[in-house]
C-alpha cells in the first residue's frame, strides 16, 4: 500500500492563540519536536495525551500504538528509538512505577526518549483524579543503580508545549531520556496558549561505521541506527565503548556509568532553567516548580505589591537540582519558603542546598494551592 | 580442522561463546544462522531482540547483526517499537521459556492478537537455567528443579497453543533433536506476514536435566523423540492464519487520519475585555461544560489569557456539572477558581445554586435561570435561558442561550469569535444553536 504524503504539524495544529488542555499541549509539543512514535496505556490523568497522539499522530507520518501495559509501553518507546524514531509514552504515578525498569535501560543504553508522568496523588490507587506533585523523587531516583536524571515541570499550558519540545530536544542532545513532571491540574485544564510557526530541536547525530565508540562519551558519542549496517550490540549490562558485554571489570563499569552521569552534570549550567522576582537583596524567598509555582507567583506578587520583601525562583528544571542557584540567592535571605503538592520533597533537596532557614508549605488531599491559602501561609510564619 | 561454514554469522571477537556443554541454544543459533544464510536475509536488515536468561545469550552476543539486548521479560514489546519504528526490518525475537512465557507473557499473547510483522524463537529449555534451575510456566508436572525439590505441583503452558489462539499467523514447534525441520521452521516464520512463533523445545541438561535423570544431551534428545513417537508432544505447523498485518493497518489508520483532518481557520480579532473568575454550574447534559469550552476557546482565540478547569458526576445526566473560566488580559495565577472568588456565577438549576454559591465573592453577579428564580436571592439577575433556547428550536440549546448571554453582557469575548467557534466544534442543530447563541446575545443587550 503506498500512503500518501503526510501532513505537517501545522496541519494538525494550528500556529498562533490556541486554548488547549495540558495533555494536548504536551501531545501537540512532541509532534511539532519531531515525535513520531507514541506507544502508551490509559491512565488518568494522562489519557488524553494518548488520545491526541492516537487522533494527530497518524496524519503527520508518525505511529500510535496502544500497547497491553505500561511496561510494554516504555519498551516499545526505546525500540523505536533505535529504529531511527523520536519517541514518547505518557502515564501517571502508578504507570510511571511500572515503567522505572526500562526508564533506567533507557539511561544505560543512552537512548533518547521522553517520558511524560501527569502526576497524580499517591501512593498506590490514592486519589487517582486529584492533581499531586508527589513524583519528584521517583522521577530522580526510581530506578535502580547510579543514574543521571533530567526532569522539567511545566506551571503553564504554554510549558506542558514548549517543555516537551526542550524535553526532546536534550533527549536528543544528550542520547538521554527526559522526564516531563506535569500534574492533573496542567494536564486537564484548558488554557490559552501561543503555538509557534515551528520549533528548533536538536537533530539526532547517527553513527557511522567511521566511529569507534558508540556508548560511554561524556561527550555523548553518536547513537548508532538499525538498519544502519553497524551491527550494533545494545544492552542494558555493562558494556564497553563498543556496545559489548563486559560485567566483570571494576573500570569498565565505573568509567560507562561516571560517563553517563557526566555528559549531563558537565552541561548543569545550560540545563537548569529558572525565573527569579525580586532582587538579590530579598529578605525571604519562596521556591516553587510546577502548578504550584503560577500561585507562588500570584501570592509572591501579592506580598510584594504589601511591601513584604520577598523574592521567587521558579525551577522549570527541577533534575539536575540547582544546588549552585538556590545556594546562591539564599545566602543572604532570613527565610525560605518551599510550597508544593507532596509532603516537601523538594523542600528537602532545598534545605540541603540553602545556607538559610528552610519552611515546608506541604499540602496533600487532591487540592492546588492557592494564591490565598499561601500568602497567608507565609503572612502565619512571620 | 575445517572451518564452521556459517562462522561468518558470528562476532568472532566474542568467541568462545558462554554455553554449557550440550545446551540446546547451540543448536538454535546454527539452525537460525542456516534459515538466514539459505533465505539471503540481508544482514543489515536483520535485528535480533532478546530479553534476559540463557537463552537470550543465544543471539546477544553471538549473532553478528543489530542487537537489541533488554530487560526480562520485555523482548516482544521492544521488537514491538522497532517493526513499527522501521517496518523495513526483519525483526527477530529470540529468547527463553521464562522471559517470553512466563514474565513476558502478557507481550506475546497481546503481540500475537495485534499480528505484528515478528518473529519470535522461543527456547522451552522448561527451566531457569541462567539462576540455577527454578521451576518455570514450562516446567512439566513433577518435575523436580530447585524451586519444586519434591515434583512442580503445576501444570505447563501451551505456549504454542496460546500464541496460535491468541491469533499469531504462524505457529509451529519443533524440537532440537530436528535441526533440519526446525531450520524450515525458522524460514517460514521468518516468511510470514505477521506474528510468527515458533516454540523450540531444546535441552538443558545442566541444571534441569540432570535432576529429571536425563544428565546429558542425548538423553534430553531421546527423550524428545519419545514423545514424539507416543504422541504427547506435536511437532511441525501449529496454526496458520490470514488475517491482516499489524503495521499494514496503521498505514490504513494514517490514510484515514489524513482525509479527516479539519480545514484551517483564520485568525480571529484581539479583544480585550473583562477580567474574571467565572462558574457555570447546571446539571449533567445541559451543555455547560461545552459553553465553557467555546468560551474560553474564543476568547483564547482573542488573544486573552484564559484558564478553565471542569467537574462533572460520574453519571452522565442528573448529576451536577459546572466550568470554571479565569479570564483575563493580564497573567493568570490560580490553578483552580477558589472557593469565595468568583465574579459571577450562573447556576443553571436550584440544586446547582445550592451546591455552587459559596463560591461567589460578596457582591458577586449571580445569574439565574428564571426558573430558578423562587430559590435564588433577590440580587440575582434572572434569564429566561430555557424560555429563550425553546424559541431557538430546542429545549437543549440552552448552553449556547448562556453562552451568547455571558459574552455579550460580560464582554469576555468578540461575539463573531464565539459564532465561528461555535461552527467549528457544534455537530448538531447548528442553525438551531446559532440561533439560541443569539438570543441570548440580544438578552443581554436588551436588558
Amino acid at each position: 500500500m503506498t500512503e500518501s504524503a503526510p501532513l505537517t504539524p501545522t496541519d494538525v495544529l494550528q500556529p498562533g492563540n490556541q486554548f488547549l488542555t495540558g495533555d494536548e499541549a504536551i501531545a501537540y509539543g512532541a509532534i511539532y519536536a519531531g515525535c513520531r512514535f507514541f506507544a502508551g496505556y490509559p491512565i488518568t490523568p494522562a489519557s488524553e495525551v494518548a488520545e491526541t497522539m492516537a487522533e494527530a499522530l497518524p496524519a503527520v507520518g508518525g505511529r500510535y500504538v496502544q500497547m497491553e501495559d505500561e511496561l510494554g509501553s516504555i519498551a516499545a518507546v526505546i525500540g523505536a528509538a533505535w529504529a531511527g524514531r523520536m519517541a514518547m509514552t505518557a502515564t501517571s504515578g502508578p504507570g510511571f512505577s511500572l515503567m522505572q525498569e526500562n526508564l533506567g535501560y533507557a539511561t544505560m543504553t543512552e537512548t533518547p526518549m521522553v517520558l511524560v508522568d501527569v502526576q497524580r496523588s499517591g501512593p498506590s490507587t490514592g486519589q487517582a483524579t486529584l492533581p499531586a506533585q508527589g513524583d519528584v523523587q521517583q522521577a530522580r531516583w526510581g530506578t535502580h543503580g547510579d543514574h543521571p536524571a533530567i526532569v522539567l515541570s511545566p506551571a503553564t499550558v504554554q510549558e506542558a508545549f514548549d517543555m516537551t519540545v526542550r524535553a526532546f530536544d536534550l533527549a536528543e542532545q544528550y542520547r538521554t531520556p527526559v522526564v516531563l513532571l506535569a500534574d492533573g491540574v496542567i494536564g486537564h485544564a484548558s488554557e490559552s496558549l501561543t503555538v509557534p510557526e515551528s520549533v528548533s530541536v536538536t537533530r539526532r547525530e547517527v553513527a557511522t561505521p567511521a566511529e569507534e565508540t558508540y556508548f560511554g562519551d561524556p561527550s555523548v558519542a553518536p547513537m548508532p541506527q538499525f538498519g544502519e549496517g553497524l551491527r550494533a550490540h545494545v544492552t542494558g549490562s555493562t558494556h564497553e565503548s563498543d556496545g559489548m558485554r563486559d560485567v566483570k571489570t571494576r573500570s569498565v563499569h565505573d568509567s560507562l556509568v561516571r560517563a553517563i552521569h557526566e555528559k549531563i552534570d558537565r552541561d548543569r549550567a545550560e540545563l537548569i532553567e529558572f525565573e527569579t522576582v525580586g532582587d538579590e537583596d530579598v529578605d525571604e524567598l519562596v521556591v516553587s516548580y510546577g502548578i504550584t509555582g503560577r500561585t507562588a507567583a500570584g501570592a509572591v506578587r501579592q506580598l510584594r505589591d504589601r511591601g513584604r520583601s520577598i523574592g521567587h525562583l521558579r525551577l522549570l528544571t527541577l533534575w539536575p537540582f540547582p544546588d549552585q542557584v538556590i545556594e546562591s540567592r539564599t545566602a543572604d535571605v532570613s527565610r525560605v519558603y518551599v510550597p508544593e503538592l507532596n509532603l516537601g520533597q523538594v523542600a528537602r533537596e532545598v534545605e540541603r542546598a540553602a545556607p538559610a532557614p528552610v519552611e515546608s508549605l506541604d499540602r496533600i488531599g487532591g487540592e492546588p494551592w492557592t494564591v490565598a491559602d499561601l500568602v497567608a501561609a507565609i503572612e502565619g510564619d512571620q | 580442522m575445517s572451518a564452521y561454514p556459517l562462522l561468518e554469522y558470528l562476532r568472532r571477537e566474542e568467541l568462545p561463546h558462554t554455553m554449557c556443554p550440550g545446551c540446546g541454544g547451540g543448536t538454535v543459533l546454527n539452525t537460525f544462522a542456516r534459515a538466514i544464510d539459505d533465505m539471503g536475509v540481508p544482514r543489515d536488515d536483520l535485528v535480533l531482540v532478546s530479553g534476559i536468561g540463557c537463552s537470550a545469550w543465544i543471539p546477544s552476543p553471538n549473532f553478528e547483526a543489530d542487537t537489541l539486548h533488554t530487560t526480562h521479560g520485555r523482548a516482544i514489546a521492544y521488537a514491538t517499537g522497532v517493526a513499527v519504528g522501521n517496518p523495513d526490518l526483519e525483526t527477530v525475537v529470540i529468547s527463553g521459556d521464562g522471559d517470553l512465557a512466563g514474565i513476558g507473557g502478557n507481550h506475546l499473547l497481546h503481540a500475537a492478537r495485534r499480528n505484528v510483522d515478528l518473529t519470535v524463537i522461543l527456547v522451552n529449555n522448561f527451566t531457569y537455567g541462567m539462576t540455577g534451575g527454578q521451576v518455570a510456566p514450562t516446567t512439566p508436572h513433577d518435575s523436580i528443579t530447585t524451586t519444586s525439590p519434591f515434583g512442580n505441583p503445576e501444570d505447563a503452558i501451551d505456549i504454542s497453543g496460546v500464541a496460535a489462539e491468541a491469533g499469531a499467523a504462524f505457529v509451529a514447534r519443533q524440537t532440537t533433536s530436528r535441526p533440519q525441520t526446525l531450520v524450515n521452521d525458522i524460514a517460514r516464520a521468518m516468511q510470514t506476514d505477521g506474528f510468527a512463533l515458533v516454540e523450540v523445545v531444546s535441552q538443558c541438561p545442566t541444571v534441569y536435566g540432570r535432576r529429571n535423570e536425563m544428565a546429558t544431551a542425548p538423553e534430553m534428545l531421546e527423550w524428545m523423540e519419545a514423545q514424539i513417537d507416543a504422541g504427547e508432544l506435536t511437532v511441525g505447523t501449529i496454526a496458520e492464519t490470514d488475517r491482516p498485518e499489524f503495521i499494514e493497518s496503521l498505514e490504513a489508520v494514517s490514510e484515514r487520519a489524513r482525509s479527516e483532518q479539519m480545514p484551517a481557520e483564520d485568525a480571529a480579532p484581539d479583544h480585550d475585555g473583562r477580567d474574571l473568575l467565572l462558574r457555570i454550574a447546571g446539571e449533567g447534559g445541559q451543555g455547560v461544560v461545552t459553553a465553557g469550552s467555546i468560551l474560553g476557546e474564543a476568547a483564547a482565540r482573542n488573544g486573552r489569557n484564559v484558564f478553565k478547569t471542569e467537574e462533572y458526576g460520574s453519571r452522565a445526566r442528573g448529576g451536577l456539572a459546572s466550568a470554571d473560566l479565569i479570564l483575563s488580559d493580564g497573567e493568570i495565577f490560580e490553578a483552580a477558581v477558589p472557593s469565595g472568588d468568583a465574579d459571577l456565577l450562573v447556576a443553571l438549576t436550584p440544586s446547582a445554586l445550592q451546591a455552587h454559591q459559596s463560591v461567589l465573592k460578596s457582591g458577586g453577579d449571580l445569574v439565574v435561570d428564571e426558573t430558578t428564580l423562587e430559590t435564588a436571592p433577590s440580587e440575582a439577575t434572572a434569564v429566561p435561558f430555557e424560555r429563550l433556547a425553546e424559541e431557538a428550536g430546542d429545549a437543549r440549546a440552552l448552553n449556547m442561550v448562556v453562552l451568547g448571554y455571558l459574552t455579550a453582557a460580560f464582554d469576555l469575548a468578540d461575539v463573531g469569535t464565539v459564532r465561528g467557534t461555535i461552527d467549528r466544534h457544534v455537530e448538531r442543530l447548528l442553525s438551531t444553536n446559532r440561533r439560541a447563541f443569539d438570543l441570548g446575545v440580544e438578552a443581554a443587550e436588551s436588558a
